[in-house]
């Protein structure tokens, strides 16, 4: 059975679902890819606009890297396999 | 090399040279990708890690990397066949992901191998280098890359 105390004292536990602070991919600057690539997979990958994905493209170009993205962990971890797919440069972290 | 519209998606016009050097490069870069060693630049490159943190690295690793390979594999294979097919080569629209991923792969391999740091397209290099060859495939397959992206846009 599962109540309040057994969860606290099992924080493995899914409390996750709603509490967790969601986790952000962060997509980094590399000298290789081509900007228009970059914009095509933000376009692709997370079905943005041109415009909001070459906004984000040329934040990771002039500030070395940009938040793309926010969510729950699953979600998160999916996305940056397509990104890594795609050849990006991008990994995960906690919101703080 | 000449590219544009057709019917279904994307033709492209490749020079007999052009074919048979893409051609290799895909049959090296399949050879490649097989291994498994971390510790090559290109390597690391292709598989990044997605952790600051090691442990979470390695555990988010054992269901990423299989996945990225497999799509590696496909879609470097899909480049391959299409180049047997001929010169002329008509790219679907559901095969251009393929070709922009896989002709990425190439391009991260050739530019980690070669250090380059800032220009898109290689930027110059000195006609002594002895990687002047390498410099210039690279720059050709960022061209390549960039006019399918272009024609698709």
């Amino acid at each position: 059975m599962s109540n309040l105390s057994t969860i606290i004292a099992e924080p493995e536990l899914d409390l996750q679902v709603g509490l967790a602070k969601p986790w952000n991919i962060i997509v980094w600057n590399d000298p290789i890819n081509l900007m228009t690539y970059v914009t095509r997979v933000f376009m692709t990958v997370f079905g943005y606009s041109k415009e909001k994905s070459e906004r984000l493209m040329m934040e990771v170009h002039n500030e070395g890297k940009s938040l793309v993205a926010t969510g729950a962990r699953e979600a998160m971890e999916h996305a940056v396999t397509r990104l890594h797919e795609f050849g990006l440069w991008a990994t995960l972290e906690q919101s703080s | 090399m000449k590219i544009g519209k057709d019917a279904v998606g994307i033709k492209l016009d490749l020079l007999e040279g052009e074919r048979d050097i893409l051609a290799q490069l895909i049959d090296d870069f399949r050879e490649f990708v097989m291994s498994e060693d971390l510790r090559d630049s290109a390597v690391a490159r292709l598989f990044p890690s997605a952790y600051k943190e090691s442990e979470a690295s390695a555990e988010f690793r054992k269901y990423s990397e299989p996945a990225l390979r497999e799509t590696k594999e496909r879609d470097s294979a899909l480049m391959r066949a299409a180049l047997d097919s001929g010169n002329v080569i008509h790219i679907s629209e559901s095969d251009i992901d393929s070709w922009l991923r896989g002709l990425n792969d190439l391009r991260l391999t050739l530019g980690t191998r070669l250090e380059v740091t800032g220009d898109e397209y290689g930027g110059e290099i000195p006609e002594d280098d002895p990687r002047s060859f390498l410099y210039s495939l690279y720059g050709w397959l960022g061209w390549l890359q960039g006019s399918l992206l272009e024609v698709e846009f």
